[in-house]
Protein backbone atom coordinates (compact mmCIF):
# COMPACT_ATOMS: atom_id res chain seq x y z
CA UNK A 1 0.00 0.00 0.00
CA UNK A 2 1.56 3.37 -1.07
CA UNK A 3 2.19 5.68 2.10
CA UNK A 4 -0.01 9.53 1.76
CA UNK A 5 2.24 11.71 0.28
CA UNK A 6 1.19 13.93 3.72
CA UNK A 7 -0.93 12.99 6.46
CA UNK A 8 -1.56 15.08 9.22
CA UNK A 9 -3.96 14.10 12.34
CA UNK A 10 -5.44 16.48 15.18
CA UNK A 11 -2.85 19.33 14.36
CA UNK A 12 -2.97 21.86 17.08
CA UNK A 13 -0.48 24.86 16.74
CA UNK A 14 -0.94 27.98 18.97
CA UNK A 15 0.75 31.25 19.09
CA UNK A 16 0.48 32.51 22.78
CA UNK A 17 -3.15 33.35 23.05
CA UNK A 18 -3.91 32.43 19.17
CA UNK A 19 -4.52 29.24 18.09
CA UNK A 20 -3.63 28.85 14.35
CA UNK A 21 -4.54 25.18 13.84
CA UNK A 22 -7.28 23.51 15.98
CA UNK A 23 -7.39 19.52 14.98
CA UNK A 24 -6.30 19.78 11.42
CA UNK A 25 -7.07 16.28 10.03
CA UNK A 26 -6.10 15.71 5.97
CA UNK A 27 -4.28 13.10 3.96
CA UNK A 28 -3.29 13.65 0.30
CA UNK A 29 -2.50 11.00 -1.61
CA UNK A 30 0.92 10.18 -3.50
CA UNK A 31 0.04 11.75 -7.68
CA UNK A 32 -2.80 14.17 -6.42
CA UNK A 33 -2.71 17.71 -7.26
CA UNK A 34 -4.47 18.76 -3.86
CA UNK A 35 -5.54 22.38 -3.23
CA UNK A 36 -5.75 23.80 0.06
CA UNK A 37 -7.86 26.57 0.02
CA UNK A 38 -8.90 29.05 2.97
CA UNK A 39 -9.23 32.48 4.14
CA UNK A 40 -6.34 34.33 5.09
CA UNK A 41 -5.40 33.73 8.46
CA UNK A 42 -7.07 29.98 8.22
CA UNK A 43 -3.47 28.12 9.33
CA UNK A 44 -2.33 27.53 5.61
CA UNK A 45 1.11 28.70 5.75
CA UNK A 46 1.11 27.64 9.18
CA UNK A 47 0.46 24.19 8.22
CA UNK A 48 2.75 24.30 5.03
CA UNK A 49 5.58 25.73 7.54
CA UNK A 50 5.20 22.30 9.78
CA UNK A 51 5.13 19.88 7.16
CA UNK A 52 8.29 21.74 6.05
CA UNK A 53 9.85 21.44 9.92
CA UNK A 54 10.39 25.12 10.33
CA UNK A 55 8.00 25.22 12.85
CA UNK A 56 6.90 22.75 15.54
CA UNK A 57 3.16 22.03 15.68
CA UNK A 58 2.01 22.24 19.87
CA UNK A 59 0.25 18.40 19.71
CA UNK A 60 -0.84 16.00 16.98
CA UNK A 61 1.06 14.23 14.38
CA UNK A 62 2.21 14.92 10.56
CA UNK A 63 3.94 12.82 8.43
CA UNK A 64 5.29 13.61 5.13
CA UNK A 65 6.17 10.73 2.53
CA UNK A 66 5.65 8.43 5.61
CA UNK A 67 8.25 10.74 7.74
CA UNK A 68 6.92 11.82 10.66
CA UNK A 69 7.91 15.76 10.49
CA UNK A 70 8.97 16.07 14.72
CA UNK A 71 11.87 13.62 13.35
CA UNK A 72 13.28 16.38 10.77
CA UNK A 73 14.33 13.47 8.26
CA UNK A 74 16.92 14.84 6.05
CA UNK A 75 16.41 12.74 3.92
CA UNK A 76 12.76 12.62 3.76
CA UNK A 77 13.22 16.72 2.49
CA UNK A 78 15.38 16.15 -0.21
CA UNK A 79 11.92 14.33 -1.73
CA UNK A 80 10.44 17.59 -1.09
CA UNK A 81 10.58 20.92 -3.12
CA UNK A 82 8.91 23.69 -0.79
CA UNK A 83 7.87 27.44 -2.40
CA UNK A 84 7.55 29.71 0.85
CA UNK A 85 4.97 32.73 0.89
CA UNK A 86 6.89 35.61 -0.68
CA UNK A 87 10.09 33.83 -1.12
CA UNK A 88 13.28 35.46 -0.64
CA UNK A 89 16.29 35.06 -2.29
CA UNK A 90 20.03 36.63 -1.88
CA UNK A 91 19.46 39.67 -3.44
CA UNK A 92 22.98 40.13 -4.98
CA UNK A 93 22.45 36.38 -7.03
CA UNK A 94 21.62 36.01 -9.99
CA UNK A 95 18.66 33.75 -11.58
CA UNK A 96 20.86 31.59 -12.15
CA UNK A 97 23.23 31.22 -9.13
CA UNK A 98 19.89 31.43 -6.84
CA UNK A 99 19.07 27.69 -8.98
CA UNK A 100 22.54 26.24 -8.60
CA UNK A 101 23.46 27.12 -5.30
CA UNK A 102 20.26 25.08 -4.67
CA UNK A 103 20.84 22.34 -6.74
CA UNK A 104 24.31 21.89 -4.70
CA UNK A 105 22.58 21.49 -1.41
CA UNK A 106 21.25 17.90 -2.35
CA UNK A 107 23.61 14.89 -2.33
CA UNK A 108 24.57 13.22 -5.90
CA UNK A 109 24.38 16.75 -7.55
CA UNK A 110 25.45 17.20 -10.93
CA UNK A 111 28.37 19.09 -11.67
CA UNK A 112 29.73 21.37 -14.36
CA UNK A 113 28.17 21.17 -17.51
CA UNK A 114 25.56 18.69 -16.49
CA UNK A 115 24.66 20.98 -13.84
CA UNK A 116 24.88 23.89 -16.01
CA UNK A 117 22.34 22.07 -18.15
CA UNK A 118 19.74 21.04 -15.41
CA UNK A 119 19.78 24.28 -13.92
CA UNK A 120 19.30 25.87 -17.19
CA UNK A 121 16.27 23.59 -18.43
CA UNK A 122 14.73 24.28 -15.29
CA UNK A 123 14.77 28.09 -16.01
CA UNK A 124 13.83 27.82 -19.82
CA UNK A 125 10.63 25.53 -18.07
CA UNK A 126 9.59 28.92 -16.04
CA UNK A 127 9.96 31.35 -18.50
CA UNK A 128 13.21 32.69 -17.16
CA UNK A 129 15.83 31.73 -19.28
CA UNK A 130 16.27 35.46 -21.15
CA UNK A 131 16.62 36.57 -17.99
CA UNK A 132 19.13 34.02 -16.18
CA UNK A 133 21.98 36.46 -15.54
CA UNK A 134 19.35 39.30 -13.91
CA UNK A 135 19.82 39.45 -9.81
CA UNK A 136 17.34 38.84 -8.17
CA UNK A 137 17.16 42.36 -6.53
CA UNK A 138 15.85 43.43 -10.17
CA UNK A 139 13.60 40.63 -9.91
CA UNK A 140 9.37 41.69 -10.52
CA UNK A 141 7.07 40.29 -8.10
CA UNK A 142 6.12 38.05 -10.58
CA UNK A 143 9.54 36.76 -11.80
CA UNK A 144 10.61 36.01 -7.94
CA UNK A 145 7.59 33.54 -7.58
CA UNK A 146 8.51 31.69 -11.17
CA UNK A 147 12.49 31.94 -9.58
CA UNK A 148 10.66 30.36 -6.38
CA UNK A 149 9.07 27.45 -8.55
CA UNK A 150 12.24 26.43 -10.12
CA UNK A 151 14.45 26.33 -7.14
CA UNK A 152 11.71 23.86 -5.44
CA UNK A 153 12.04 21.55 -8.40
CA UNK A 154 15.63 21.33 -8.57
CA UNK A 155 15.90 18.51 -6.39
CA UNK A 156 13.87 16.48 -8.57
CA UNK A 157 10.81 15.90 -5.94
CA UNK A 158 8.27 13.41 -5.21
CA UNK A 159 6.27 16.02 -3.05
CA UNK A 160 6.29 19.88 -4.27
CA UNK A 161 4.46 22.17 -1.87
CA UNK A 162 3.82 25.43 -3.07
CA UNK A 163 2.06 27.89 -0.30
CA UNK A 164 -0.05 31.11 -2.51
CA UNK A 165 2.35 30.10 -5.76
CA UNK A 166 -0.37 32.51 -8.21
CA UNK A 167 -0.30 35.31 -5.23
CA UNK A 168 0.90 38.49 -6.97
CA UNK A 169 0.90 37.53 -10.03
CA UNK A 170 -1.20 39.24 -13.20
CA UNK A 171 -3.34 37.61 -15.68
CA UNK A 172 -0.63 35.91 -17.72
CA UNK A 173 1.69 35.52 -14.52
CA UNK A 174 -1.15 32.89 -12.89
CA UNK A 175 -2.11 31.04 -16.13
CA UNK A 176 1.38 29.81 -17.01
CA UNK A 177 2.12 29.50 -12.98
CA UNK A 178 -1.25 26.92 -13.35
CA UNK A 179 0.26 25.53 -16.61
CA UNK A 180 3.46 24.85 -14.90
CA UNK A 181 1.76 23.23 -11.90
CA UNK A 182 0.02 21.34 -14.17
CA UNK A 183 3.37 19.91 -15.94
CA UNK A 184 4.83 19.74 -11.93
CA UNK A 185 1.67 17.38 -11.16
CA UNK A 186 3.13 14.76 -14.02
CA UNK A 187 5.68 13.66 -12.22
CA UNK A 188 5.05 14.54 -8.32
CA UNK A 189 2.22 15.35 -5.92
CA UNK A 190 1.21 18.67 -5.70
CA UNK A 191 0.21 20.08 -2.32
CA UNK A 192 -0.81 24.07 -2.74
CA UNK A 193 -2.32 26.80 -0.94
CA UNK A 194 -4.20 29.22 -2.41
CA UNK A 195 -7.32 31.60 -1.95
CA UNK A 196 -7.98 31.94 -5.63
CA UNK A 197 -10.92 29.17 -6.19
CA UNK A 198 -10.74 29.17 -10.59
CA UNK A 199 -7.16 27.94 -9.99
CA UNK A 200 -8.43 25.08 -7.66
CA UNK A 201 -11.29 24.49 -10.39
CA UNK A 202 -8.42 24.11 -13.41
CA UNK A 203 -5.86 22.17 -11.99
CA UNK A 204 -6.78 20.12 -8.65
CA UNK A 205 -8.19 16.61 -8.41
CA UNK A 206 -8.15 17.03 -4.76
CA UNK A 207 -9.74 20.35 -1.96
CA UNK A 208 -8.96 20.67 1.24
CA UNK A 209 -10.97 23.47 2.91
CA UNK A 210 -9.58 25.04 6.13
CA UNK A 211 -11.33 27.55 8.29
CA UNK A 212 -10.03 28.47 11.71
CA UNK A 213 -7.46 26.30 12.16
CA UNK A 214 -9.44 22.60 11.10
CA UNK A 215 -10.56 21.04 7.93
CA UNK A 216 -14.60 22.14 6.71
CA UNK A 217 -14.28 20.40 3.50
CA UNK A 218 -12.11 17.11 2.34
CA UNK A 219 -12.30 15.32 -0.79
CA UNK A 220 -12.16 14.90 -4.58
CA UNK A 221 -13.25 17.62 -6.25
CA UNK A 222 -16.10 16.12 -7.55
CA UNK A 223 -17.30 15.19 -4.71
CA UNK A 224 -17.18 18.41 -3.29
CA UNK A 225 -18.81 19.79 -6.52
CA UNK A 226 -21.71 17.10 -6.34
CA UNK A 227 -24.51 18.26 -4.30
CA UNK A 228 -27.15 16.49 -2.84
CA UNK A 229 -30.39 14.92 -4.56
CA UNK A 230 -32.41 17.76 -2.77
CA UNK A 231 -31.15 20.77 -5.07
CA UNK A 232 -32.63 21.61 -8.26
CA UNK A 233 -32.87 24.55 -10.59
CA UNK A 234 -36.39 24.91 -12.44
CA UNK A 235 -36.91 27.08 -15.16
CA UNK A 236 -40.49 28.27 -15.91
CA UNK A 237 -42.93 30.24 -18.14
CA UNK A 238 -46.04 31.35 -17.90
CA UNK A 239 -48.02 32.52 -14.44
CA UNK A 240 -46.38 30.99 -11.72
CA UNK A 241 -48.36 32.05 -8.72
CA UNK A 242 -50.38 28.90 -8.35
CA UNK A 243 -47.34 26.60 -8.55
CA UNK A 244 -45.47 28.53 -5.89
CA UNK A 245 -48.09 28.57 -3.68
CA UNK A 246 -48.63 24.78 -4.08
CA UNK A 247 -44.96 24.32 -3.22
CA UNK A 248 -44.53 26.43 -0.64
CA UNK A 249 -47.52 24.56 0.68
CA UNK A 250 -45.66 21.14 0.80
CA UNK A 251 -43.60 20.01 4.05
CA UNK A 252 -40.66 18.51 2.07
CA UNK A 253 -40.05 22.04 0.19
CA UNK A 254 -37.45 24.11 2.26
CA UNK A 255 -36.96 27.15 0.30
CA UNK A 256 -37.43 28.85 -3.41
CA UNK A 257 -34.79 31.08 -4.45
CA UNK A 258 -36.53 32.99 -7.90
CA UNK A 259 -34.55 35.14 -10.23
CA UNK A 260 -37.07 36.92 -12.81
CA UNK A 261 -35.93 37.01 -16.36
CA UNK A 262 -38.04 39.12 -19.21
CA UNK A 263 -40.20 36.01 -19.80
CA UNK A 264 -39.10 33.23 -17.49
CA UNK A 265 -38.16 32.75 -14.43
CA UNK A 266 -35.19 30.36 -12.74
CA UNK A 267 -36.08 28.91 -9.66
CA UNK A 268 -33.65 27.13 -6.98
CA UNK A 269 -35.76 24.69 -4.83
CA UNK A 270 -34.06 22.49 -1.88
CA UNK A 271 -35.70 20.51 -0.37
CA UNK A 272 -35.83 19.22 3.56
CA UNK A 273 -35.47 15.38 2.47
CA UNK A 274 -33.85 13.91 -1.09
CA UNK A 275 -36.13 10.67 -0.74
CA UNK A 276 -39.19 12.31 -1.84
CA UNK A 277 -37.05 14.56 -4.82
CA UNK A 278 -39.06 12.04 -7.45
CA UNK A 279 -42.68 13.84 -6.07
CA UNK A 280 -41.01 17.25 -7.05
CA UNK A 281 -41.12 16.78 -11.18
CA UNK A 282 -45.00 16.05 -11.47
CA UNK A 283 -46.07 18.53 -9.05
CA UNK A 284 -44.30 21.01 -10.95
CA UNK A 285 -45.86 19.39 -14.21
CA UNK A 286 -48.99 19.33 -12.72
CA UNK A 287 -49.79 22.78 -13.43
CA UNK A 288 -50.99 24.04 -16.57
CA UNK A 289 -50.81 28.09 -16.06
CA UNK A 290 -46.87 27.73 -16.52
CA UNK A 291 -44.63 25.36 -18.51
CA UNK A 292 -41.27 23.84 -17.29
CA UNK A 293 -38.86 24.61 -19.71
CA UNK A 294 -35.88 23.32 -17.39
CA UNK A 295 -35.57 21.04 -14.63
CA UNK A 296 -31.98 19.54 -13.83
CA UNK A 297 -30.20 19.10 -10.36
CA UNK A 298 -28.48 22.37 -9.17
CA UNK A 299 -24.19 22.70 -10.21
CA UNK A 300 -22.44 23.83 -8.12
CA UNK A 301 -19.41 25.84 -8.49
CA UNK A 302 -16.58 25.74 -6.32
CA UNK A 303 -17.18 29.25 -4.76
CA UNK A 304 -20.74 28.29 -3.81
CA UNK A 305 -19.15 25.12 -1.84
CA UNK A 306 -16.30 27.60 -0.75
CA UNK A 307 -18.91 30.11 0.80
CA UNK A 308 -21.11 27.67 1.95
CA UNK A 309 -18.60 25.88 4.06
CA UNK A 310 -16.27 28.11 5.07
CA UNK A 311 -19.26 31.11 5.42
CA UNK A 312 -21.00 28.83 7.56
CA UNK A 313 -18.33 28.36 9.99
CA UNK A 314 -17.06 31.94 10.06
CA UNK A 315 -20.81 32.10 11.18
CA UNK A 316 -20.39 29.92 14.44
CA UNK B 1 22.78 1.61 9.79
CA UNK B 2 22.22 2.82 6.32
CA UNK B 3 19.80 5.64 7.08
CA UNK B 4 22.13 6.97 9.68
CA UNK B 5 24.39 7.40 6.68
CA UNK B 6 22.60 8.49 4.42
CA UNK B 7 21.39 11.29 6.43
CA UNK B 8 25.04 12.12 7.24
CA UNK B 9 25.55 12.28 3.80
CA UNK B 10 22.80 14.08 2.65
CA UNK B 11 23.28 16.74 6.21
CA UNK B 12 26.95 17.14 5.28
CA UNK B 13 26.02 18.09 1.47
CA UNK B 14 23.77 20.70 2.68
CA UNK B 15 26.44 21.99 5.44
CA UNK B 16 29.26 22.25 2.11
CA UNK B 17 26.50 23.41 -0.55
CA UNK B 18 25.95 26.50 2.09
CA UNK B 19 29.41 27.23 3.27
CA UNK B 20 30.31 26.94 -0.27
CA UNK B 21 28.08 29.57 -1.52
CA UNK B 22 29.20 31.65 1.39
CA UNK B 23 32.95 31.27 0.63
CA UNK B 24 31.36 32.00 -2.95
CA UNK B 25 31.02 35.67 -2.67
CA UNK B 26 33.94 36.14 -0.45
CA UNK B 27 35.80 34.75 -3.47
CA UNK B 28 33.92 36.76 -5.83
CA UNK B 29 33.25 40.47 -6.44
CA UNK B 30 32.46 40.96 -2.79
CA UNK B 31 35.83 39.18 -1.68
CA UNK B 32 37.33 41.49 -3.66
CA UNK B 33 35.53 44.94 -2.56
CA UNK B 34 36.29 43.74 1.09
CA UNK B 35 40.09 43.29 0.67
CA UNK B 36 41.10 46.41 -1.01
CA UNK B 37 38.59 48.28 1.62
CA UNK B 38 40.62 46.11 4.37
CA UNK B 39 44.05 46.46 2.28
CA UNK B 40 43.17 50.62 2.63
CA UNK B 41 42.31 50.66 6.20
CA UNK B 42 44.83 47.85 7.57
CA UNK B 43 47.99 49.58 5.21
CA UNK B 44 46.69 53.30 5.35
CA UNK B 45 46.62 53.81 8.79
CA UNK B 46 49.65 51.57 9.44
CA UNK B 47 51.61 53.45 6.67
CA UNK B 48 50.24 56.74 8.00
CA UNK B 49 51.06 55.88 12.01
CA UNK B 50 54.33 54.60 11.18
CA UNK B 51 56.19 55.34 7.94
CA UNK B 52 55.39 58.93 6.88
CA UNK B 53 57.70 62.03 7.87
CA UNK B 54 56.09 62.80 10.92
CA UNK B 55 54.54 59.22 12.31
CA UNK B 56 53.13 59.52 15.40
CA UNK B 57 54.58 55.74 16.51
CA UNK B 58 57.66 55.76 13.63
CA UNK B 59 59.53 52.54 16.04
CA UNK B 60 56.09 50.85 16.79
CA UNK B 61 55.58 49.26 13.46
CA UNK B 62 54.63 45.60 14.29
CA UNK B 63 52.60 46.42 17.51
CA UNK B 64 50.34 49.21 16.11
CA UNK B 65 49.36 46.62 13.04
CA UNK B 66 48.80 43.72 15.44
CA UNK B 67 46.74 45.92 17.60
CA UNK B 68 44.68 46.85 14.64
CA UNK B 69 44.17 43.21 13.32
CA UNK B 70 42.66 42.72 17.05
CA UNK B 71 40.58 45.38 16.72
CA UNK B 72 39.03 46.57 13.25
CA UNK B 73 38.15 42.78 11.74
CA UNK B 74 36.92 41.65 15.45
CA UNK B 75 34.61 44.55 15.32
CA UNK B 76 33.76 43.68 11.61
CA UNK B 77 33.14 40.01 12.64
CA UNK B 78 30.84 40.96 15.23
CA UNK B 79 28.68 43.08 12.83
CA UNK B 80 29.04 40.58 10.00
CA UNK B 81 28.15 37.90 12.04
CA UNK B 82 24.81 39.88 13.74
CA UNK B 83 23.86 40.82 10.11
CA UNK B 84 24.11 37.40 8.68
CA UNK B 85 22.30 35.58 11.51
CA UNK B 86 19.75 37.76 12.58
CA UNK B 87 19.33 39.85 8.67
CA UNK B 88 18.40 35.93 7.22
CA UNK B 89 16.23 35.12 10.20
CA UNK B 90 14.49 38.03 9.65
CA UNK B 91 14.66 37.62 6.14
CA UNK B 92 13.30 34.08 5.39
CA UNK B 93 16.61 33.40 4.06
CA UNK B 94 17.58 31.01 6.98
CA UNK B 95 13.79 29.16 6.46
CA UNK B 96 14.55 28.94 2.94
CA UNK B 97 17.57 27.33 3.21
CA UNK B 98 16.50 24.92 6.06
CA UNK B 99 13.38 23.92 4.44
CA UNK B 100 16.46 21.77 1.40
CA UNK B 101 18.10 18.99 2.87
CA UNK B 102 20.26 20.85 5.06
CA UNK B 103 20.38 20.46 8.90
CA UNK B 104 19.62 23.64 11.07
CA UNK B 105 23.39 23.22 12.74
CA UNK B 106 24.62 22.63 9.71
CA UNK B 107 23.66 26.04 8.50
CA UNK B 108 24.52 28.08 11.55
CA UNK B 109 28.46 26.69 11.47
CA UNK B 110 27.74 26.93 7.44
CA UNK B 111 27.49 30.76 7.99
CA UNK B 112 29.60 31.30 10.71
CA UNK B 113 32.25 29.22 9.71
CA UNK B 114 31.83 30.80 6.10
CA UNK B 115 32.14 34.62 7.61
CA UNK B 116 35.24 33.34 9.90
CA UNK B 117 37.45 32.35 6.98
CA UNK B 118 36.61 34.90 4.83
CA UNK B 119 37.05 37.68 6.92
CA UNK B 120 40.39 35.76 8.11
CA UNK B 121 41.73 35.61 4.76
CA UNK B 122 40.70 39.42 3.49
CA UNK B 123 40.88 41.42 7.16
CA UNK B 124 43.56 39.38 8.91
CA UNK B 125 46.22 37.30 7.22
CA UNK B 126 46.47 39.22 3.60
CA UNK B 127 46.47 42.73 4.89
CA UNK B 128 49.15 41.43 7.64
CA UNK B 129 51.23 39.29 5.12
CA UNK B 130 51.28 42.53 2.92
CA UNK B 131 52.44 44.89 5.75
CA UNK B 132 54.98 42.11 7.06
CA UNK B 133 56.20 42.40 3.38
CA UNK B 134 56.63 46.64 3.43
CA UNK B 135 57.43 47.40 7.19
CA UNK B 136 60.73 46.55 6.85
CA UNK B 137 61.80 48.25 3.74
CA UNK B 138 60.52 51.34 5.45
CA UNK B 139 63.46 53.72 5.31
CA UNK B 140 65.56 54.39 7.64
CA UNK B 141 64.70 50.75 9.52
CA UNK B 142 63.36 52.62 12.94
CA UNK B 143 61.51 49.77 14.74
CA UNK B 144 61.61 48.45 18.31
CA UNK B 145 63.91 45.23 17.25
CA UNK B 146 66.88 45.36 15.60
CA UNK B 147 65.72 43.09 12.56
CA UNK B 148 62.01 42.24 11.26
CA UNK B 149 60.20 39.81 13.53
CA UNK B 150 60.61 36.09 12.57
CA UNK B 151 58.28 35.25 9.55
CA UNK B 152 57.17 31.71 11.63
CA UNK B 153 56.55 34.10 14.81
CA UNK B 154 54.66 36.46 12.53
CA UNK B 155 52.48 34.58 11.21
CA UNK B 156 51.70 32.41 15.09
CA UNK B 157 50.54 36.09 15.84
CA UNK B 158 48.32 36.16 13.08
CA UNK B 159 47.49 32.69 13.83
CA UNK B 160 46.21 34.40 17.38
CA UNK B 161 44.38 37.00 15.84
CA UNK B 162 42.50 34.62 13.61
CA UNK B 163 41.48 32.43 16.71
CA UNK B 164 40.32 35.25 18.43
CA UNK B 165 37.99 36.37 15.58
CA UNK B 166 36.59 32.91 15.77
CA UNK B 167 35.52 33.47 19.28
CA UNK B 168 34.06 36.59 18.88
CA UNK B 169 32.03 35.81 15.63
CA UNK B 170 31.03 32.36 17.73
CA UNK B 171 30.01 34.50 20.88
CA UNK B 172 28.20 36.78 18.48
CA UNK B 173 26.24 34.02 16.69
CA UNK B 174 25.22 33.00 19.79
CA UNK B 175 23.91 36.24 20.87
CA UNK B 176 22.33 36.61 17.75
CA UNK B 177 20.17 33.24 17.77
CA UNK B 178 19.17 34.04 21.70
CA UNK B 179 18.42 37.17 21.43
CA UNK B 180 17.29 37.94 17.87
CA UNK B 181 17.43 41.46 17.61
CA UNK B 182 20.26 43.74 15.80
CA UNK B 183 21.79 46.45 17.76
CA UNK B 184 21.60 44.89 20.96
CA UNK B 185 23.22 41.60 19.83
CA UNK B 186 26.25 43.59 18.93
CA UNK B 187 26.04 45.87 21.76
CA UNK B 188 25.98 43.31 24.14
CA UNK B 189 29.61 41.33 21.74
CA UNK B 190 30.79 44.34 21.97
CA UNK B 191 30.67 44.79 25.81
CA UNK B 192 32.31 41.62 25.88
CA UNK B 193 34.90 42.29 24.18
CA UNK B 194 35.70 45.55 25.90
CA UNK B 195 35.56 44.11 29.08
CA UNK B 196 38.33 41.19 28.67
CA UNK B 197 40.16 44.39 26.62
CA UNK B 198 40.40 46.96 29.77
CA UNK B 199 41.91 44.65 32.78
CA UNK B 200 39.51 44.34 35.56
CA UNK B 201 40.63 43.94 39.08
CA UNK B 202 37.73 41.43 40.07
CA UNK B 203 39.41 39.08 37.16
CA UNK B 204 42.80 37.76 38.46
CA UNK B 205 45.47 37.93 36.76
CA UNK B 206 46.26 34.16 36.24
CA UNK B 207 42.79 33.83 34.52
CA UNK B 208 43.81 35.13 31.42
CA UNK B 209 45.72 32.37 30.97
CA UNK B 210 42.73 30.58 30.22
CA UNK B 211 40.53 33.61 28.72
CA UNK B 212 40.26 35.47 25.35
CA UNK B 213 41.71 38.45 27.14
CA UNK B 214 44.90 36.12 27.77
CA UNK B 215 45.22 36.83 24.07
CA UNK B 216 44.68 40.59 23.11
CA UNK B 217 44.33 41.79 26.68
CA UNK B 218 46.14 45.35 27.43
CA UNK B 219 47.42 44.31 30.84
CA UNK B 220 48.87 40.96 29.30
CA UNK B 221 52.25 42.94 28.77
CA UNK B 222 54.25 45.59 30.62
CA UNK B 223 53.86 48.02 28.11
CA UNK B 224 50.23 47.60 26.83
CA UNK B 225 50.36 45.82 23.73
CA UNK B 226 48.59 42.51 23.33
CA UNK B 227 51.33 39.90 23.99
CA UNK B 228 51.14 38.49 20.20
CA UNK B 229 53.76 41.83 20.01
CA UNK B 230 56.08 40.23 22.54
CA UNK B 231 55.78 36.92 21.11
CA UNK B 232 57.19 38.59 17.68
CA UNK B 233 60.08 39.85 18.88
CA UNK B 234 61.28 36.78 20.73
CA UNK B 235 59.54 36.39 24.36
CA UNK B 236 58.03 33.29 24.82
CA UNK B 237 54.32 33.02 24.59
CA UNK B 238 53.24 32.93 28.26
CA UNK B 239 49.41 32.87 27.60
CA UNK B 240 49.88 29.79 24.87
CA UNK B 241 46.77 28.03 27.39
CA UNK B 242 44.75 31.03 26.10
CA UNK B 243 44.66 29.35 22.37
CA UNK B 244 43.42 26.16 22.95
CA UNK B 245 40.15 27.30 25.75
CA UNK B 246 39.68 30.23 23.13
CA UNK B 247 39.05 27.54 20.59
CA UNK B 248 37.04 25.33 23.39
CA UNK B 249 35.05 28.52 24.35
CA UNK B 250 34.35 29.06 20.33
CA UNK B 251 33.64 25.69 19.68
CA UNK B 252 31.10 25.76 22.73
CA UNK B 253 29.55 28.43 22.10
CA UNK B 254 28.54 27.47 18.35
CA UNK B 255 27.40 23.86 19.90
CA UNK B 256 25.07 26.38 22.53
CA UNK B 257 24.05 28.14 19.34
CA UNK B 258 23.21 25.37 17.48
CA UNK B 259 20.78 23.87 20.41
CA UNK B 260 19.07 27.37 20.63
CA UNK B 261 18.77 27.52 16.77
CA UNK B 262 17.10 23.81 16.89
CA UNK B 263 14.38 25.07 18.85
CA UNK B 264 13.71 28.29 17.05
CA UNK B 265 10.42 28.88 15.01
CA UNK B 266 11.53 30.01 11.04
Amino acid sequence: MTVPAIEIRQLKKRYRKVEALCGLDLTVDQGSVCGFLGPNGAGKTTTMKILMGLIRSSSGWAAVLGNDVSDDDLPARARIGYLPQDPVFPPSQTVRGVVASVARLYPGHPRGSELRRRVDGLIDRVGMIDIARRRVRGLSGGERQRLGVAQALVGEPDLVILDEPSAGLDPMGRRDMLSLIEEISSRATVFYSTHILDDVERISDTVVMISRGRAVAHGSLDDILTVSEADYTVRLRGDTAGIHDRLIAEPWVGEIDIRRRTETEDWRIRLTDDSVADRLAPLLASDDDCDVIEFHLSDRRLEDAYLELVGADDGD
Amino acid sequence: MATDMSTMRIGVSGFWGVLRGDLGRWLGRRGLFQLILWLLIIEGFLYYTVATENAPFGQLGYEILLNMLMFFPIFAGIILAEATIIGEYHSGIAAWLVSKPVPRAGYLTAKLGGLWIGLSLTAILIPGLVANWWLPKVEPYRFVTPEPPPFGRFLAALGVTVVVLGFFIALTGFLAVLIRRRGITALLAMIVWLLLRIPLPQIPTAWHRYLPSGLYGTNQTAEGWIPGTEYIHGHPFGQASAVPMTMLAAVLLVASAVLVYQRLEL
